[in-house]
């Protein structure tokens, strides 16, 4: 059905959308030295540590950034906490989500309460991708900023930086949680009678078993009532067709 | 049948420990330089992986090296590289098998009996991977408590067992353990459907109520 189908899409959304998130936290390169005079070796800045690598010999060097303490720059703070915000709350949803999948048989009595979880779900990764995106794309503006600043000053000296790969998998990673989100909670929505719809005519004429039988899933009572019925519900259901 | 949170729990730990071999396959610290015997006072601690040398100075600097040639490495290397990549491929193949077979997802719901059994392979598969992590790190422990005892090695040069091999082992421990508690749900199953089939043979003598009453699951396997 279609509401299956737009779980699964966005389950394996959020899947790669959170991992992205996490290597995109731990990953050492937020910006890469963009300066040609050091042809060498490439230097990239993470978030939590600095590597040099120098091309011939293959060797990498890397030093972490000062105690936690110590007075660090505004950008990169709020980088760390808003990317950790949006790491947590992206995996929670996910976790959300794999409980309201319409394949896991948890809680396969109440078919209303799954699709509740699934609009949290949702509404957890819509939540977590605001952070994930504010994160990069702040960090993002300002490299922007300060290379043209510093291009327009006419300063050459130094190293100049630009994005990173684990910049734009920071990117990546929220855009995808935005996107499962929406097709959690607005798609889900717009869809949430479309298979149901058919089951609607048996349900009027089987109320009398529907409250021995709810605890049969909804898209299943066509073919579960086909088995229920005995003779006497049979003539009853018959008689009371409209 | 083994009942369906016995699967979970089996299918989580194997999880929690395939995650613990990838980690192990990437980490460098499979052996570090030991500083057993004479006060060696040293700045710079020495640590060597499956795919690159590391050291990691007093100031704080780590510096580390992939290895340059792939063919002059040793032989233990190169078979554990292997063996590591071997067994995560599988816990891989495992999770996706596993998922499927298990009880509390709707796929290929009604045949119970295959879906134990792809169940049963999953586990298998998990142990595989479990025994494949096992192999390598127990061999890189032995060949370095072997080169450690050495005569011929110089003092300052040797190398103790190193963060990355109990993780392995620890990790090869979980995907074993989750992986046999996935191989559980194999035989109670099949007893019962053979239980099913003795017992629903007097009762065809019963044939109109049989037809009228829900089918039963052990009436599905006939």
């Amino acid at each position: 059905s279609m509401r299956a189908f737009l779980e699964l899409l966005a389950f394996f959304l959020a899947l790669v959308s959170t991992a992205f998130l996490i290597v995109a936290t731990w990953s050492d390169c937020w910006m890469v030295d963009a300066d040609l005079s050091l042809e060498f070796s490439d230097s990239c800045r993470g978030l939590w540590w600095e590597c040099v690598t120098h091309n011939f010999e293959g060797v990498t060097t890397c030093e972490d950034y000062d105690s936690i303490y110590a007075e660090h720059s505004l950008r990169l703070v709020a980088t760390r906490t808003l990317i950790i915000i949006a790491d947590i709350l992206a995996g929670f949803g996910f976790i959300f989500l794999l409980l309201g999948l319409d394949c896991i048989k948890f809680l396969k009595n109440e078919p209303d309460i799954k699709l509740r979880i699934c609009y949290v779900a949702g509404f957890t990764l819509l939540l977590g991708a605001v952070p994930g995106m504010t994160a990069s794309v702040w960090y993002a503006v300002s490299i922007y900023v300060e290379r043209s600043t510093l291009f327009f000053q006419n300063v050459f000296l130094g190293i100049q930086y630009q994005l990173g790969w684990s910049c734009w998998l920071g990117m990546a990673g929220a855009m995808g949680c935005a996107l499962a989100g929406t097709l959690l909670t607005c798609c889900m929505y717009f869809f949430k009678d479309v298979g149901s719809r058919q089951n609607v005519s048996a349900y009027n004429y089987h109320s009398r078993t529907r409250s021995r039988d709810r605890t049969k899933s909804r898209k299943s009572s066509t073919t579960t009532y086909s088995y229920t019925k005995t003779e006497t519900a049979k003539m009853y259901a018959i008689d009371t067709r409209v | 049948m083994a009942n369906s949170g016995f699967q979970l729990l089996g299918y989580f730990l194997a999880l929690g420990g395939w995650i613990g071999i990838i980690s192990t396959t990437a980490l460098p610290q499979w052996k570090q330089s030991s500083y057993a015997g004479d006060a060696i006072i040293t700045a710079v601690g020495l640590y060597e992986g499956l795919w690159m040398s590391c050291a990691s100075q007093s100031t704080g600097q780590v510096q580390c090296k992939v290895f340059d040639s792939l063919l002059s490495l040793d032989v233990h290397i190169q078979t554990c590289r292997a063996l590591m990549v071997v067994s995560v491929l599988m816990g891989f193949i495992a999770i996706i098998v596993s998922v499927v077979g298990m009880k509390c997802t709707k796929v290929g719901d009604n045949n119970p009996i295959t879906k134990g059994r792809i169940a049963v392979s999953g586990g298998v598969l998990f142990l595989l991977a479990g025994l494949c992590t096992l192999v390598s790190v127990s061999w890189y422990a032995t060949q370095v408590s072997h080169q450690f005892f050495n005569p011929n090695t110089p003092v300052n040069a040797r190398y103790e067992f190193g963060s990355a091999l109990f993780v392995g082992w620890a990790a090869a421990s979980l995907t074993m353990l989750g992986g046999s508690f996935l191989c559980c749900s194999c035989p109670n199953e099949e007893r019962r459907g053979q239980q099913y089939y003795r017992q629903s043979q007097p009762s065809t003598a019963r044939e109109p109520n049989v037809k009228s009453s829900p089918p039963d699951k052990g009436e599905q396997y006939l």
